[in-house]
C-alpha cells in the first residue's frame, strides 16, 4: 500500500543552545512527520523541546545562542534547512504559518488590525487594497468573529484575548498556507474560549485541508482534536501514534506515566506521579534520556539511545523494552 | 542536589563580572577605577614626599625627575599631593554615595511600599530638590553650612538623595506586588519587617548601578565645592582646592592646576563609562 | 452538623476605574458581587471560574489582603472584617496561603529555611534554634531534606518551590489554607506529585483548603464540594460528584462541556458557549449570564435569579430551577 508522502518530514533534527553553563542539547535527533490535511499533536512537558522544534521548522530560532546541529526538514519535498534566506522568507506566511501562545506578540499595537492583515496579504500576493480588504473580511468570518468590519478598524489592545487569537489565526491563514504551526495557541485562554478556538482549528483543517502541527502540554486538547500524536521527552521524540492507539495502548513508559498522572481519568485517590525530574539538557544522561526515571529500564537503556520501532500499524516508539516489529 | 549553595548576591556578582569582562567599556572604565583605587590605597608608600610639609626653596619648580608633576607655591610636591588627593576624593565619593544611597533607598522603599498619600508627598519633596541644578543647590547648602569638608559631604549627599529615592521607589512599586510579599503579610508580618527584609534587599541591584553612575558626579560636586573654598580647607591636598590655588599660576606654571584637573577628569570618566556598561549589562531584558 | 470553619456571607468588593472627568459618574469593576461560601473543618472546597469570575479576589478578601466593601467573613466564629492590628495578626496565624507562581512566591534573597520559618518568626511563635528545627520538620513533611534549609530558591525546580511554599504555609499549623491556583504553573506529572502531597497532608493534619482554580479536572480530584463562580457571583454550589453528574446551571454545563477530556473516543462539542468571557464592568441587568446563556428566558433579562436548592447541599442561582 502506497502512503502519500508527508507534507512535513523532520528527520534527525538536532538543535543546541549556548548557555553560561555549557552547550544545552535541546533537541536530539528528533523525527516526526505531518501528513496533508491532518492535525498532528506534539505533546510534552516543559523543557522537552517542542517549541524549539516548531520554531526550527520556520528557522526562527535566534542564531547566536541557538544552532541547528544536524538533520533535515523536508517540506513538500524540499529541505528547508538548505534553502537560502530569501526563499525561506517567501515561504513564511505563504506556505507555512505560525501562531503563538500570546497573540500580542504577533500584533503590532500601533497599527490597526486591518492594516496588519492587509500587509501580510500584500506581502505574498499581487492584489489591490480593496481585494486584500475583501480577503480579510472573508477570513474574519471564517474564524467566526462578529462584526468583522469593526474588528478590522480596531487596534489590538481594544480586543479581548480570544478575539486577538482569532485575528491571529485569520491573519496567518489569509494566504491559505498548507501547514500551520500552532505553539500552545490556547494555553493562555479561558476554557470556554479555548473550546471555541479549538473548534475553529478543527473546522478549518477539515474544510480547507489545512495541516496543523499543534504543540501543547494538554493531553485533553490532543485527545479532542488531533488525529496523530508525537510525544516528546527531554529533546527526543519517544512515541508517535494515531491518537486512539496512543491513549488506549501507550507503549513508552513516559507516555504511560503521563497519561496516568492526569487527574481527569481517576476518581479521587492517588494520582500516579512519575518519580524524579527532567534531566538537564546540558548534561543529559547517556543512552535513553528517560532511563533514570523509568520503572522498566534495563541494561540496554543506559548504553544506547533507542531507535524508533513499530509496535502496531501507525504506532512507533523509541524504547528498548518495547517489543517491536520492523522499522517504520 | 548539587552541593553548591551560593548567596544570590555572590552568584549574581560573579556572573556580572564575567559578562563585564567581555565588555570593552567596562574593562576600560574598570581599569581606570582600579588604578585610582590603587593609587589612593598606596599613596603613603608611593609618594616620594610629604604632602603638607613646606619647602619654600623648591617653590614652583617645573615637572622633572625630582618632582614628576612639579611643585606648588609652597614647595610641596604636586605628584604627592595628587596621590593623597586621590584618597580624599575617593573617600568623599564613597561617603557621599553611602549616605545618599542609604537614606535615599530607605525613603524610596518606604514611599513606594506605602503608596497613596505618603508616596505623593514624599515624591513631591524629592521633585522639589531635583528641580534645582545639583551643583547650584550643593553650593548654596555648602555656603549655608559653612566651609568644611564634612559640610561639603553633607551638602553633596543631600543633593543626590532624590535620585536614589526615585529609583528605589520605582523598584519598590513592583516588588510589593510580588506574591512573596503577600505571603508574608498573610503570615502576619508588619510593614517594617517587609520593607527591611523583602523590599530593600530586592531593590539593591538598581541602587548599586545608580551608585556607580553617580560616584563620578559626587566626586565632581565635592571638588567644585572645594574649588570655591567651601569644602576642603588648606592644607588638605584635595584636587578641587588644588585647582583653585593653581588658577593664579596657570599662565606660567601650567602644571599646578593641570595635573589635579586631569586626575579629576580621568576618575569621573572612568566611573561614568563603567557605570554605563554596568547599567547595560544589568538591564533586565538582557539578563537571562 | 458541626459549625463551619469559614462562613462567607454576601461578600462584595468593587474596584474603582478611572473616568468621570466630565460629569459622568465613576465606573466600578464589581469583582465580587454578593458571594456566599461555607467551609467545614478538614474539608476542601473548590472554587472554580474563568478570568473575571472574581475567585482570586474572594481569596484575597478572606485573607484580608484586600478589604472587602461589605459582607461578613466569619472564621471560627470570629468576624474577620472587624479585626485589625494585633488581633488580626493573631488570626492570621491560623490561615495561610499558597500562590500560583513558583518563581515569584518565594523571596529570592532569603534562604529556604528563612522563608519557611517566616510565619513563626513574625508571629513570635518560636525563636532561634527552634525556628530552624520547625522549618526542617515542615520541609520533611513536603518531602524535602534538611540540606535545603541553607539554599536559595533559584536552586530548585518549579515543583520543589511549590513544595517550599506549601511548607511555609503549614509550618504554623494553620486550620485553613487558601490555595490560589497552586498547580496551574506546573507540568502534569509535577502537578500529580503536589496534589498527592496535599491530599496526604490534609488527611494527616486535618487542614481545610479553599482550592481556587480554573481547571475543573484538578478541582474535581481534590475537592469534596465545589462552588462555581461567574462574573463575581457564585452560580452553583454542590458536592463534587453531584456537580459533575448533574450540573444544574447552564454555565456549569458549558464549562464541563468545554473542558477537553483526555479520551479520544469521546469527542465533545467544544464550542458550546459563544462569545468571550465578559469583564465585570458593565454587568447586564437581571441574571449576569443571560446574554450568553443557551437557555435564557424572558425573566432572565429582568430579574436577578434566586438561589434554589435542587438537592441536599446542591444550590443553584438560576431561574430555570425556580419552581415558584
Amino acid at each position: 500500500m502506497h502512503t502519500p508522502e508527508p507534507l512535513l518530514d523532520i528527520r534527525n533534527l538536532s538543535v543546541s543552545f549556548k548557555t553560561y553553563q555549557g552547550r544545552a542539547r535541546v533537541l536530539d535527533r528528533a523525527s516526526l512527520s505531518v501528513n496533508r490535511g491532518e492535525i498532528m499533536g506534539l505533546v510534552g512537558e516543559t523543557g522537552c523541546g517542542k517549541s524549539v522544534l516548531s520554531r526550527a521548522v520556520l528557522r526562527i530560532i535566534p542564531s547566536p545562542p541557538g544552532r541547528i546541529d544536524g538533520g533535515e526538514i523536508l517540506f513538500e519535498g524540499r529541505d528547508l534547512l538548505a534553502l537560502p534566506k530569501k526563499a525561506m522568507r517567501a515561504l513564511r506566511g505563504d506556505r507555512i504559518s505560525m501562531i503563538f501562545q500570546e497573540p500580542m506578540s504577533s500584533l503590532n499595537p500601533v497599527y490597526t488590525v486591518g492594516n496588519q492583515m492587509r500587509e501580510v496579504i500584500r506581502a505574498h500576493r499581487e492584489v489591490s487594497r480593496a481585494e486584500a480588504h475583501a480577503v480579510c473580511l472573508e477570513m474574519l468570518e471564517a474564524v467566526r468573529l462578529p462584526e468583522p468590519g469593526a474588528v478590522l478598524a480596531a487596534y489590538p489592545h481594544e480586543l479581548s484575548g480570544g478575539m486577538r487569537q482569532r485575528v491571529m489565526i485569520a491573519m496567518e491563514l489569509s494566504c491559505r498556507p498548507a501547514l500551520l504551526l500552532a505553539d500552545e495557541p490556547t494555553t493562555a485562554l479561558d476554557v470556554t474560549v479555548q473550546g471555541q478556538i479549538l473548534a475553529i482549528l478543527a473546522e478549518l483543517s477539515a474544510r480547507e485541508g489545512l495541516s496543523i502541527l499543534l504543540v501543547t502540554h494538554d493531553m485533553g486538547v490532543v485527545a479532542q482534536i488531533c488525529r496523530r500524536v508525537a510525544v516528546m521527552y527531554a529533546g527526543q521524540v519517544v512515541e508517535v501514534a494515531d491518537v486512539e492507539s496512543l491513549f488506549a495502548r501507550p507503549a513508552h513508559p513516559y507516555t504511560r506515566g503521563l497519561i496516568a498522572s492526569i487527574p481527569g481519568r481517576a476518581e479521587g485517590g492517588e494520582l500516579y506521579a512519575i518519580p524524579g525530574s527532567v534531566p538537564s539538557p546540558i548534561d543529559p544522561p547517556p543512552g535513553c534520556r528517560f532511563h533514570s526515571r523509568c520503572t522498566q529500564s534495563g541494561p540496554d537503556c543506559r548504553r544506547a539511545a533507542p531507535g524508533m520501532v513499530l509496535v502496531a500499524p501507525d504506532h512507533a516508539v523509541a524504547c528498548h523494552q518495547c517489543p517491536g516489529g520492523g522499522r517504520p | 542536589m548539587p552541593p553548591r549553595a551560593r548567596h544570590p548576591f555572590i552568584r549574581e556578582l560573579t556572573l556580572t563580572l564575567g559578562i563585564l569582562s567581555r565588555n570593552p567599556s567596562a574593562v576600560m572604565g574598570g581599569t581606570i577605577i582600579a588604578a585610582m583605587v590603587f593609587l589612593a590605597l598606596f599613596a603613603p608608600l608611593l609618594a616620594p614626599y610629604d604632602p603638607v610639609k613646606l619647602a619654600l626653596p623648591e617653590r614652583l619648580l617645573a615637572p622633572g625627575a625630582a618632582h614628576f608633576f612639579g611643585t606648588d607655591e609652597l614647595g610641596r610636591d604636586i605628584f604627592t599631593r595628587v596621590l593623597f588627593g586621590a584618597r580624599i576624593s575617593l573617600s568623599i565619593g564613597l561617603l557621599v554615595i553611602s549616605v545618599a544611597g542609604g537614606l535615599g533607598a530607605l525613603i524610596g522603599a518606604t514611599s513606594g511600599y506605602f503608596g497613596g498619600k505618603i508616596d505623593s508627598v514624599v515624591m513631591r519633596a524629592m521633585d522639589v530638590i531635583l528641580s534645582f541644578p545639583s551643583l547650584v543647590l550643593a553650593l548654596a547648602l555648602g555656603a549655608a553650612l559653612g566651609p568644611s569638608l564634612i559640610n561639603a559631604i553633607f551638602a553633596t549627599a543631600f543633593v543626590m538623595i532624590p535620585k536614589f529615592a526615585r529609583m528605589v521607589r520605582g523598584e519598590a512599586l513592583s516588588v510589593r506586588e510580588l506574591p512573596f510579599v503577600a505571603a508574608s503579610r498573610v503570615a502576619g508580618a508588619g510593614h517594617a519587617f517587609i520593607i527591611r527584609r523583602h523590599i530593600l534587599p530586592n531593590c539593591l541591584n538598581s541602587a548599586i548601578v545608580l551608585a556607580t553612575l553617580t560616584l563620578g558626579d559626587a566626586i565632581l560636586i565635592a571638588a567644585s565645592l572645594s574649588f570655591i573654598g567651601l569644602g576642603a580647607q588648606p592644607p588638605t591636598p584635595e584636587w578641587g582646592a588644588m585647582i583653585a590655588s593653581g588658577r593664579k599660576f596657570l599662565m606660567d606654571q601650567w602644571w599646578y592646576a593641570t595635573f589635579p584637573g586631569l586626575f579629576i577628569l580621568c576618575t569621573v570618566i572612568g566611573f561614568n563609562i563603567f557605570g554605563d556598561a554596568l547599567r547595560d549589562v544589568l538591564d533586565p531584558r538582557i539578563r537571562r | 452538623m458541626s459549625d463551619p470553619l469559614l462562613l462567607v456571607a454576601n461578600l462584595c468588593k468593587a474596584f474603582p476605574l478611572g473616568g468621570g472627568f466630565f460629569g459622568g459618574g465613576k465606573r466600578f469593576l464589581k469583582a465580587v458581587d454578593g458571594v456566599d461560601l461555607s467551609l467545614s473543618r478538614g474539608e476542601t472546597l473548590g472554587l472554580v471560574g474563568e478570568s473575571g469570575s472574581g475567585k482570586s479576589t474572594v481569596g484575597n478578601c478572606i485573607l484580608r489582603l484586600l478589604d472587602p466593601d461589605s459582607g461578613s467573613i466569619a472564621f471560627d466564629g470570629v468576624e474577620l472584617t472587624e479585626l485589625s492590628g494585633q488581633a488580626l495578626i493573631q488570626a492570621r496565624a491560623r490561615m495561610q496561603v499558597v500562590f500560583q507562581d513558583p518563581q515569584s512566591s518565594l523571596d529570592p534573597r532569603m534562604t529556604v529555611g528563612g522563608i519557611v520559618s517566616l510565619p513563626l518568626r513574625v508571629q513570635g511563635l518560636a525563636r532561634g534554634r527552634e525556628l530552624r528545627a520547625r522549618a526542617k520538620a515542615s520541609l520533611a513533611e513536603v518531602g524535602l531534606g534538611p540540606e535545603c534549609l541553607d539554599r536559595y530558591p533559584h536552586e530548585f525546580s518549579g515543583g520543589q518551590r511549590q513544595r517550599i511554599g506549601l511548607a511555609r504555609a503549614l509550618v504554623a499549623d494553620p486550620a485553613f489554607v487558601v490555595m490560589d491556583e497552586p498547580t496551574s504553573a506546573l507540568d502534569v506529572s509535577v502537578q500529580a506529585q503536589i496534589l498527592n502531597l496535599m491530599a496526604g497532608l490534609q488527611e494527616k493534619r486535618g487542614h481545610a483548603y479553599l482550592f481556587i482554580s480554573h481547571d475543573l479536572t484538578v478541582v474535581r480530584h481534590v475537592s469534596r464540594r465545589i462552588a462555581v463562580m461567574y462574573l463575581g457571583a457564585v452560580v452553583e454550589t454542590a458536592p463534587t460528584d453531584a456537580l459533575f453528574t448533574n450540573p444544574a446551571h447552564p454555565y456549569t454545563q458549558a464549562l464541563l462541556a468545554s473542558a477537553p477530556l483526555p479520551d479520544p473516543t469521546k469527542r465533545q462539542n467544544l464550542a458550546r458557549l459563544t462569545g468571550d468571557v465578559p469583564s465585570p464592568v458593565d454587568l447586564p441587568p437581571g441574571c449576569r449570564f443571560h446574554p450568553r446563556c443557551p437557555e435564557t428566558m424572558a425573566v432572565c433579562a429582568r430579574e436577578a435569579p434566586p438561589k434554589v436548592a435542587v438537592a441536599a447541599g446542591h444550590e443553584v442561582v438560576c431561574h430555570l430551577h425556580n419552581a415558584g
